[in-house]
């Protein structure tokens, strides 16, 4: 019996890609935190996303990195933070504005910084503060609402639907056709 | 469905969380924004676009660096990043569909 479980365990990784026990306790953690954050407090839940954005920073920094593009993380960094910080406070139109005043000021301290590859550090430096600071923006706008806590829950049980349930119908079928042999 | 950049996802994949994004949409919508099915449905169905170009994006940004995972911080999920992916790009078009309701719904 345990080592059928095994088994179908090790079948589940294996189709799966990723250990599906680990991968299901961290999803509830971060739904817990994410549900915790914003029904408690909605400052939290900005912190929260902010700490999350500066990782997403960080590890896409560190990325680039290891394909040969130099990237300053403080740079980054700061620039993220004011573009949440604007959206936080002052909702689309800070961040249309902030993303207006920081992407320039960002490309201009690049320079600075070192004129080689300034083209292909720019263009990353912009691409990640856009990647992860605007398009981030629009979780805080959803937030920031009187139904905020609402169409966070829409935006992730979306999100959940979409992932996990065909997922987890794809893998009741692997158990079923794991039975039959 | 687009073995150079992610050999790991299928049409049936696709075909599948785009069946559960409309029906989840739509019950979504419904019950909790008192909107007519259908337009819960066509966000779903929205959703499942921009979740799949965050998705290919980030595998696209992955194989071009030559990593699988952008960290380890996540156990079973990778890094932050390779959580945060769809929902970078379904966020505005979420936004964009309340937006929609408010004004004109």
């Amino acid at each position: 019996m345990m080592a059928d479980l095994h088994a179908i365990n090790d079948a589940i990784n294996k189709r799966a890609g990723r250990k599906l026990l680990p991968s299901i306790l961290v999803s509830l953690f971060l739904l817990g935190l994410i549900f915790g954050s914003i029904i408690i407090e909605p400052l939290l839940f900005f912190i929260l996303i902010w700490v999350v954005i500066m990782l997403g920073v960080r590890e896409l920094a560190h990325a680039y990195r290891t394909g040969g593009i130099e990237l300053p993380d403080l740079a980054l960094m700061s620039a993220a933070s004011v573009l949440l910080l604007a959206t936080w406070f002052a909702n689309t139109e800070g961040l249309a504005v902030s993303a207006g005043l920081t992407i320039p000021i960002l490309m201009f301290t690049l320079l600075l910084i070192s004129q080689s590859d300034f083209i292909k550090r720019s263009t990353s430096a912009v691409f990640i503060t856009f990647y992860l600071a605007v398009l981030g923006g629009f979780i805080l706008l959803l937030a920031n609402h009187e139904d905020g806590p609402i169409r966070i829950f829409a935006l992730v049980a979306l999100m959940l639907v979409m992932t996990h349930l065909p997922t987890s119908l794809g893998l009741q079928l692997v158990n079923i056709s794991w039975h039959q042999k | 469905m687009a073995p150079k950049i992610s050999p790991k996802k299928s049409w049936e994949g696709l075909i599948g969380g785009a069946l559960a994004a409309v029906i989840g949409g739509a019950a979504i919508f419904h019950y909790l924004f008192e909107t007519t099915w259908y337009v819960g449905a066509l966000i779903g169905l929205m959703c499942v676009v921009t979740a799949t170009c965050g998705d290919l994006i980030e595998s696209a940004i992955k194989r071009d660096l030559a990593i699988k995972d952008m960290s380890n911080l996540l156990p079973g999920h990778g890094g932050i990043m390779d959580r945060l992916d769809s929902a970078l790009f379904t966020a505005p078009a979420v936004w964009f569909a309340f937006e929609l309701i408010n004004r004109y719904l």
